[in-house]
């Protein structure tokens, strides 16, 4: 899932950036007006998920199912056998530091060369 | 910033959150001491424990979904009008249709061109489908017809069926859960309607809870209705699948571990996946998506692959007022059974075991708990 919006995105940015502005496809069809996370934002969260991941592998695993799979705190913890109060508290802390990670501009600088 | 640090700052972190403002600083003193890198690391992610971001937003909203194959008002084939789009599977979409020549509204189930693509495997689909048509029972989805269209990217095959009027049993399972009186009835009219496909030599090798429709009608009990014989092969074909491929085919949570390690599909194996169903009927499907997740079709060959086990859950984990010794009875008194029997008599070996072993009186019908 993670991969397919990734792609989707960079394929978009991509396509906006081409000369040929008018004939957008409907892959590049702007997202702002239908998506809750815009095309940088996309990317930006990928590449926050991967520092993440380097730090706190299971806040990494939490993030992503509750990011990308849309699961509640409770269907983490059944998918990956762990207690409820161990998926919140790492939720939190995903959470915070991906969202740490975007106002620096980790997630955006790493991004750029994609 | 080194790893050991960030640990820390998560520590210091989550015992923060659970603090209140007044204690916050104290802790934040005493934990972080004179680390100024630390604490600014710690203050930074509480910064962001109250605030709002990309995070809490949908990854996937808004993604453009692909156009379907056919508006409404379409004229499909020379003889069917599209109604609507009723839901896409794996194998394509299904519309509802007026088809002209029955006069009916019926189901339209469009057929990928991939699964086609094959050499022979379009002769193979047909000849599955004229079998299919064979079948009548009331558990078993009517086929109708087969039809072709031509469209600008190429020719679309068609399957026209019954249009049944209910949820699909998995629906049905995330937001109810039957009792064991009612699991055990609905698992004893799907082995009805498997052990009338088979008389007609028809394997349906993907049953699962997705590929039935459980059918309301006024004055009568639920009537589960197994659709999707699309990928069903007449039993003793030579050919291996639909795909021409020679890997095994289906849903690996319900399959027969048999089939998994490249045993060729017959009846008795594929009503494995009829005891899974029905195993997990009582149950609900959160714990059948989770299976899923982990039980992905092995690679490698079929030496290397691992068995399954037989038991798919466990009675205390979900939730049923059942002993483990009941159902491993049920998982052992149906297996022998599966393997030399019929489908009818499978579905009468796990409800007769069910009611043996079932002492405690049934749950109430209550929709599963939601976080």
């Amino acid at each position: 899932m993670r991969n397919v919006l990734i792609d989707y995105a960079k394929k978009a940015k991509a396509a906006k950036r081409g000369r040929d502005f008018e004939r957008v496809s409907i892959e590049s069809k702007p997202v702002a007006d239908t998506t809750a996370l815009d095309l940088d934002e996309l990317i930006a969260v990928a590449n926050a998920m991967d520092k993440l991941q380097d730090v706190d592998d299971v806040a990494h695993r939490v993030a992503m199912l509750r990011h990308y799979l849309g699961m509640s705190e409770k269907e983490v913890a059944q998918e990956l056998e762990l207690g409820e109060r161990t998926v919140r508290r790492r939720w939190q802390y995903g959470r915070a530091f991906l969202h740490r990670e975007l106002r620096q501009g980790g997630g955006s600088q790493a991004a750029a060369p994609g | 910033m080194d790893h050991k640090l960030q640990h820390r700052a998560r520590d210091i972190f989550l015992e923060a959150c659970e603090s209140t403002e007044a204690e916050r600083e104290a802790l934040l003193a005493s934990a972080c001491g004179n680390e100024a890198e630390l604490r600014r690391e710690v203050e930074a992610l509480l910064a962001e424990f109250n605030n709002s971001g990309p995070l809490d937003l949908p990854a996937a909203a808004g993604i453009p979904i692909s156009g379907d194959m056919f508006e409404p008002g379409a004229s499909v084939a020379g003889r069917f009008e599209i109604v609507r789009l009723i839901g896409r599977g794996g194998m394509g979409e299904v519309y509802e249709a007026h088809d002209s020549t029955l006069n009916e509204r019926v189901a339209l189930k469009t057929i990928s061109a991939e699964w086609l693509a094959e050499a022979g495997a379009r002769s193979r689909f047909l000849r599955e489908i004229r079998l299919a048509r064979a079948v009548s029972h009331p558990n078993v989805c009517r086929i109708y017809d087969h039809a072709s269209h031509e469209t600008a990217d190429g020719r679309v095959d068609l399957v026209s069926m019954k249009l049944l009027e209910g949820e699909t049993l998995a629906c049905r399972l995330e937001t109810a859960r039957l009792n064991l009186d009612e699991a055990m009835a609905m698992a004893r009219a799907l082995a009805e309607g498997l052990d009338a496909a088979h008389r007609e030599g028809v394997l349906h090798l993907d049953l699962k809870p997705s590929n039935v429709i459980v059918v309301e009608a006024k004055g009568r009990a639920p009537t589960p209705v197994i659709t999707d014989f699309g990928i069903a092969r007449s039993a003793g074909a030579e050919t291996a699948t639909l795909t021409g491929e020679t890997r095994p085919i289906g849903t690996p949570q319900y399959m027969a571990p048999e089939l998994l390690r490249g045993k060729s599909p017959a009846p008795p194996l594929t009503c494995i996946p009829l005891a899974r169903c029905c195993t997990n009927l009582p149950v609900g499907s959160a714990r059948s998506r989770r299976a899923v997740h982990r039980r992905r079709l092995p690679s490698g060959s079929p030496a290397q692959r691992p068995s399954f086990p037989n038991c798919v859950s466990k009675p205390e984990a979900a939730g049923l007022p059942l002993s483990s010794g009941a159902w491993l009875s049920i998982q052992t008194n149906a297996r022998p059974a599966l393997l030399r029997s019929s489908a009818c008599s499978t579905g009468r070996s796990c409800y007769d075991a069910g009611r043996d072993s079932f002492s405690a009186p049934s749950p109430p019908w209550r929709p599963p708990p939601h976080s």
